[in-house]
């Protein structure tokens, strides 16, 4: 008999990996073989007749070799080493550990996307969550700081429509201090700058004058030296001054002994009598992103000052025993009282009061919430994802539950096995999500625009990490349990039929199908509010803002000392600045003014001549201190009457006003407002020769609020910045212009340089941030799904493709086939993007208040929106349908 | 002689279909074909094993050695639960295709 086994293994070689594997088809070929040349023999051939019949069958022995190791080479997964229920519970979760290792490496290109998307999804919202957290939800880093609260001075029947708010004047807080009983401490507060010489070059530092009782309010006591004293409050002993840690350190170099030490501010000595400590800020609305470099005293005589003149920030702590109700009723009642005790100074209006966190955060509270609603849609999408790639995985390994069923596995082992398996995965990816968070949480941190409040407060703790890595285990294991409890419960009835492939059963893919639908869905809303965001900036960037942005430049000064006690002094400097700054090459026109357009400003009571008392008391007035060629120097339009000139400035000279078209209409509806007269406080009648065009106020978002312009000496000394137009780039020309200023006073610093264009992106810096990191989230989302309807459509084509063989074998066209695929993916889509459009509509008066210049509800971008969705579905689906329309038939049936 | 391509497809279900009865073993596999077929379907050694192996790591088939006093050790494959299942799919499947084919091609059948 012929030795067949030593004919098969000197012929085919490396039939399988496993030398034992080798040996067994060796074996049962031989075996094979042998009965064939029996049956032969027996059939009458002769040996050698049988010989060559038999030798026939493997004469292509290259050929049957490769067809056996393609058979053999996927074989199943090995399982894991049946685990002995008698050995201890950690032998064996070591041993299914271990596997799980193994089977990430094997499986690299799988492990890397879970992981990655894990990373990118959990992290981002980490991140998010932490800047929410930090800024909105952690109270203010002060002792009871539910206590503290900001007192305005309101009416919100004010025509202001500026949140029926306003800063307080003096002698309205001097009289709150005297007789109210509900606060331990009442503060009245002035952001201002202040000119420091006699330490090298002059410099600008941001000051806070407050009054006594600020620190103790906050319960924070200096850190050398001490606090301000009420005596301190008094003319001739408030030359005193507390210095902040940062200018301690970087401008007086640490010097211990700075407690005596004299510092020129505005001119005039200062003893410094205290060091805050290390990071104290004092919280203030007008003082966000810009650190107090110097406390200083606000003295009483300037309190007294201008019943209706509000300028001070009040800052309060409740007594233990109060509650925020009883404060205000207390409140009202003396305000009430204040009203009636001078009726023809004081506007109506009450004392508001409102605690201090909802102050500082109130503004920018809805768009942080709504970055992280984004974010949080970000990371279901995410979710969804990578539940739909465990899916598909558990799909395909049908087959290798099926054999463990097979081998007595129960369902509840399966299911653990599978959970222990992905372990390792989700360990990753979780530490991949904490790095992404705090790396996320940094950069955000930096970007972040400093007008918004609390940012030097944002930190990655140890509780958000560790939530952080829980919720990506959570999410992980759930994500790959829950296709495992399906396909464990299939796995014995429909077993291996083809291997996860074959005829496509609606079960089979309905939990991808439902996944694709909602991550459709909830990118739906993403994209809306991205898009409304987006929309909202360029209304906001396009508008038409009342003044010229264009080659105008900025800078801070703000004349200080003796020199300039008088206002027809800083009046003076202002001119001789402006005049001289004009001589430059490429200047076309310089002027001054008190506030610039889109950084709020001061107001007044205005009172209309003629009226009534109890009706002439006008609106509540921005007043603007300006020089003459002030309007030229940014572009507002003079739309009737005339601009204000050098005339008019002279004490002799008629007191007269420009004002703007929102108070024209205001204040002389029915009559032209030319050669009209009021009064801003002081005595003083102004008389108005002409209208300007409107610029906002206090924001681009804002309403223009009434607004006079004067150059009247009375006004002058609140002058602070000098605006220059240049026929080029104003900022090349910024070396020369200070150099020019410095020849007119070289004492006078110049503080902040910028353009008008970045006065505006300031003042929309909040909103930019919001809208890319929006956009961002939306991109991500757009991304993810184009990528899960690819996939899915990938998937349905190899299911069906045996499907897709007989259709083209019975005739069906290409285009019949690309349409089957398109038209299953748009069904898909097409529910995703319904469901989203009712969540979008549901959802629209969330975002009201952030879109601007349009309904929330727009129809076009709603539809917009949906069609766009489409598409991108319809796009992620074009590959898969192109490859089914391109199907070999004879290929398509022989699949199995 | 049957086209080579329908018999490449339909290997599987000739192979289930055989060890459906009993456990069998390769060359039994084969030479039952062979037999019930007339010598219309024959599988040579080259595409026999392939296909089983290919079935077995599908888990539609189990193989097991056996080894019986007096004889050499043999490989008998018999059919899984799922392997059953497959059968019955797959004679649906057939069922249905040869139906549409005498309606459409006016085939007739014994």
């Amino acid at each position: 008999m012929t030795d067949w086994k030593s004919h098969l293994r000197d012929r085919l070689s490396a039939l399988a990996a496993d030398p034992a594997r080798e040996a067994d088809i060796i074996d049962e070929l031989a075996q094979h073989l042998a009965d064939l040349e029996d049956a032969a023999l027996r059939r009458g051939a002769t040996p050698e007749a049988a010989y060559a019949a038999t030798l026939a069958e493997v004469a292509d022995d290259r050929a049957l070799a490769r067809a056996i190791r393609r058979a053999d080479m996927s074989r199943p997964r090995p399982m894991p080493p049946p685990v002995d229920p008698h050995a201890s519970l950690f032998v064996g979760l070591a041993l299914e550990l271990r596997h799980g290792f193994r089977q990430l490496v094997r499986a690299p290109a799988f492990a890397a996307t879970v992981i990655v998307l894990m990373a990118l999804g959990i992290g981002l919202s980490a991140a998010t969550f932490s800047v929410v957290r930090n800024v909105l939800l952690e109270p203010l880093p002060f002792r009871s700081p539910e206590q503290l609260t900001v007192v305005w001075w309101g009416n919100k029947a004010w025509t202001t429509d500026f949140e029926g708010s306003a800063p307080v004047s003096g002698p309205n807080f001097l009289d709150w201090r005297a007789q109210s009983r509900s606060f331990e401490h009442l503060v009245a507060t002035s952001p201002s700058g202040v000119n420091l010489t006699g330490l090298g070059q002059a410099e600008r530092l941001i000051a806070t004058a407050t009054t006594a009782g600020l620190f103790e309010m906050l319960r924070t006591g200096a850190s050398l030296g001490r606090t301000f004293r009420p005596d301190e409050e008094q003319p001739g002993r408030n030359k005193v001054a507390i210095l902040s840690d940062a200018f301690w350190r970087n401008r007086l170099g640490a010097d211990p002994h700075v407690l005596g030490r004299s510092v020129t501010l505005n001119g005039e000595p200062f003893t410094v009598i205290g060091v805050m400590p290390r990071g104290f800020q004092h919280p203030s609305p007008w003082a966000i992103g810009q650190p107090t470099d110097v406390w200083i005293p606000l003295s009483l005589q300037v309190l007294r000052a201008g019943r209706g003149n509000n300028r001070y920030v009040v800052l309060g702590r409740l007594k233990r025993d109060v509650t925020l109700a009883a404060a205000q009723t207390e409140m009202t009642a003396i305000s009430e009282r204040l009203v009636r005790a001078y009726p023809a100074v004081d506007n109506p209006g009450v004392a508001l009061l409102i605690p201090l966190r909802k102050v500082l955060v109130g503004r920018v509270s809805l768009r942080l919430w709504m970055l992280l609603g984004a974010s949080t849609l970000v990371l279901l999408v995410v979710c969804l994802n990578v539940a739909g790639l465990f899916v598909v995985r558990a799909l395909r390994r049908q087959g290798e539950m099926a054999i463990r069923a097979g081998l007595g596995a129960g369902r509840g082992r399966l299911v653990r096995q599978f959970a222990i398996e992905h372990l390792p995965m989700c360990v990753l990816g979780g530490g991949a999500s904490v790095a992404v968070a705090v790396v996320a949480t940094r950069a955000l941190r930096a970007i972040m625009p400093p007008s918004i409040p609390r940012i030097e407060e944002i930190t990655v703790d140890a509780s958000i990490l560790a939530c952080t890595l829980a919720l990506s285990l959570v999410v992980a294991l759930v994500a790959s349990v829950a296709p495992a409890l399906t396909a464990s419960r299939r796995a014995l009835v429909d077993g291996l039929r083809h291997g996860g492939r074959g005829p496509a059963s609606s079960r089979r893919a309905t939990g991808r199908r439902v996944l694709v639908v909602a991550q459709f869905a909830l990118t739906l809303v993403l994209a809306h509010g991205a898009a409304l965001m987006l929309r909202s900036y360029w209304t906001l960037r396009a508008m038409d803002k009342g003044f010229d942005t264009g080659h105008v430049l900025t800078l801070t000064l703000r004349p200080s000392g003796p020199r300039y006690k008088q206002p027809e002094a800083v009046g003076a400097f202002f001119e001789e600045a402006a005049r001289r700054v004009e001589t430059l090459p490429g200047v076309t026109r310089a002027a001054a003014i008190s506030r610039l357009p889109l950084e709020g400003g001061n107001n007044s009571t205005a009172i209309i001549e003629g009226r009534d008392p109890s009706q002439g008391r006008g609106p509540l007035v921005e007043t603007r201190a300006i020089t003459s060629g002030y309007f030229d120097a940014m572009g507002i339009r003079l739309l009737s009457g005339r601009a204000l000139g050098a005339l008019d400035g002279t004490p002799d000279s008629l007191p007269v006003v420009v004002i703007n078209q929102t108070m024209a209409r205001r204040c002389w509806p029915d009559a032209d407002a030319l050669g009209k007269r009021l009064g801003l406080g002081g005595g003083l009648w102004l008389t108005v020769v002409g209208i300007v065009a409107d610029t906002r106020q206090w924001g681009l978002e804002y309403p223009p609020l009434p607004e006079a312009y004067s150059n009247h000496p009375a006004y002058l000394s609140n002058l602070q910045f000098l605006v220059v137009r240049a026929a080029t780039d104003p900022v090349a020309l910024a070396p020369a212009i200070r150099r020019e200023i410095a020849k007119v006073d070289k004492d006078v610093p110049v503080g902040r340089v910028r353009t008008m264009a970045d006065v505006v992106d300031r003042a929309v810096a909040e909103r930019q941030f919001g809208t890319w990191l929006g956009s961002l989230f939306a991109i991500t989302g757009l991304s993810l799904v184009m990528a899960a309807i690819y996939a899915l459509m990938s998937f349905f084509v190899a299911q069906r493709t045996s499907e897709i063989g007989v259709r083209l074998a019975f005739g069906a066209t290409r285009n019949g086939v690309l349409r089957l695929v398109l038209a299953n993916a748009l069904t898909l889509v097409g529910i995703g993007t319904a469901i989203g459009l009712v969540a979008v509509v549901l959802s629209a008066n969330l975002a009201a208040s952030l879109v601007y210049g349009f309904s929330p509800n727009d129809p076009v971008m709603v539809a917009a929106g949906a069609v766009c969705l489409i598409a991108i579905g319809l796009a992620g689906s074009l590959v898969p349908a192109w490859r089914a329309a391109r199907l070999d038939p004879a290929d398509a049936l022989r699949a199995e | 002689m049957a086209n080579h391509e329908i018999k490449k497809g339909s290997a599987a279900f000739l192979i289930l279909a055989v060890i459906e009865e009993r456990p069998r073993h390769g060359y039994d596999i084969s030479r039952l074909i062979e037999s019930r077929s007339g010598g219309t379907l024959r599988f040579h050694v080259a595409s026999l094993y392939p296909t089983l192996y290919r079935m077995e790591k599908r888990g539609l088939i189990a193989g097991r050695w056996v080894e019986k006093a007096g004889q050499r050790r043999r490989r008998y494959y018999r059919l899984t639960p799922a392997g059953k299942a497959a059968l019955a799919e797959h004679r649906t499947n057939w069922e249905t295709f040869i139906l549409a084919l005498k309606r459409v091609a006016g085939l007739r059948t014994a």
